[in-house]
């Protein structure tokens, strides 16, 4: 994914997994496992996030349900090591 | 017993008692203030006094103007007695601290005892003791606080470098460095493009964390309990002083 790119992640699909985004992200479905965003995150508040999350800024708007280790900043985004790791992602 | 004095109001010419000692008063006619100062060579000189700032009944909550240097009054809703001089302190502070005023710790500050009360407090120095405002809680300097520090609005700002055990808020605010064990903000956490902010546990509803700014911690978005009417227990219950 570019680096200045929005990954959008939609309600319909369902994560489970490691996922690593070089660019922006904005999530609005359920995943558990850990994120890391080198960008912007946005999580919906249709979002389930359970985990662990990294990213460079952050808004998680009202609603959205995160119970997760978080760690946002320039120094938590930076890291990126090895490739995107996607486990297979369920349809609700 | 010290012998009374008679004066007039000012505003409505009601006549009443008062102590000799006494710097302002109350009409007991139509509830207005007005001064009792003491002035040598000219006697007593009683003075209209235009209120210039806002305080609020710790007993029923409503707004009224005071004078701006006032060190007491009484509330013309319920009638309590109200402490409301503002407080700027220094040093090693002993005395107790409950007012409708504000206060403000100053960075050589040492303090530790009951739980401190005001309208507004900026904090600095080094305080062990609850701290509770009614409108908003300020860390403007380096400072540490052993215990919870609680408003409706919290704010870090930029430049200040402060420990606190727990932050106790509706909205949380940072362009400065604040290290919690836990914050607790009933609405949002916002941190600024200079604000950094650590928290072994935050509980929150919404966060905003500007490009350049940080923010670290245990979340949980789903623990914050259903809200009481005026904030004054926010989140007591779900979440145990650490």
């Amino acid at each position: 994914m570019e680096s200045n790119s929005v990954s959008l992640f939609p309600p319909a699909i369902r994560l489970v997994g490691d996922l690593t985004v070089l660019g922006n992200a904005r999530i609005a479905c359920e995943i558990r496992g850990h994120i890391r965003v080198r960008g912007h995150l946005e999580i919906d508040p249709a979002a389930v996030v359970v985990g662990e999350l990294r990213s460079g800024s952050l808004h998680i708007e009202l609603g959205a349900v995160v119970k997760a280790g978080l760690s946002v900043g320039k120094a938590a985004a930076a890291p990126v090591q090895g490739l995107s790791r996607f486990l297979p992602f369920l349809s609700r | 017993m010290s012998q009374k004095i008679l004066v007039d109001c000012p505003h409505c010419g009601h006549q009443q008692k008062e102590s000799p000692a006494a710097i302002s008063t109350v009409c007991r006619g139509c509830k207005q203030y007005f001064s009792l100062e003491y002035k040598p060579g000219t006697g007593r000189r009683l003075r209209k006094q235009r209120p210039s700032r806002l305080v609020r009944c710790s007993s029923c909550n409503s707004e009224q103007k005071v004078f701006e240097d006032a060190l007491s009054a009484v509330c013309g809703s319920c009638g309590a007695h109200l402490t409301i001089g503002n407080y700027a302190l220094e040093g090693v502070v002993r005395q107790r601290l409950s007012t409708s005023g504000n206060i403000v710790f100053g960075p050589s500050v040492r303090y530790s005892g009951p739980e401190v009360r005001g309208q507004n407090i900026t904090i600095g120095g080094r305080i062990k003791a609850r701290l509770r405002a009614v409108e908003e809680i300020v860390f403007a300097r380096k400072s540490e606080v052993k215990g919870s520090v609680i408003a409706p609005l919290i704010r870090v700002l930029r430049g200040a470098d402060a420990v606190v055990d727990r932050v106790q808020t509706r909205l949380f605010q940072a362009e400065g460095d604040l290290r919690a064990k836990q914050i607790f903000a009933r609405e949002k956490i916002e941190i600024g493009k200079e604000g950094r902010v650590e928290g072994t546990t935050l509980i929150t509803r919404e966060i905003v964390v500007e490009p350049g700014g940080a923010l670290s911690g245990r979340l949980d978005t789903t623990a914050v309990p259903i809200s009481d009417e005026d904030g004054e227990n926010d989140g007591e219950e779900a979440v145990a002083e650490t």
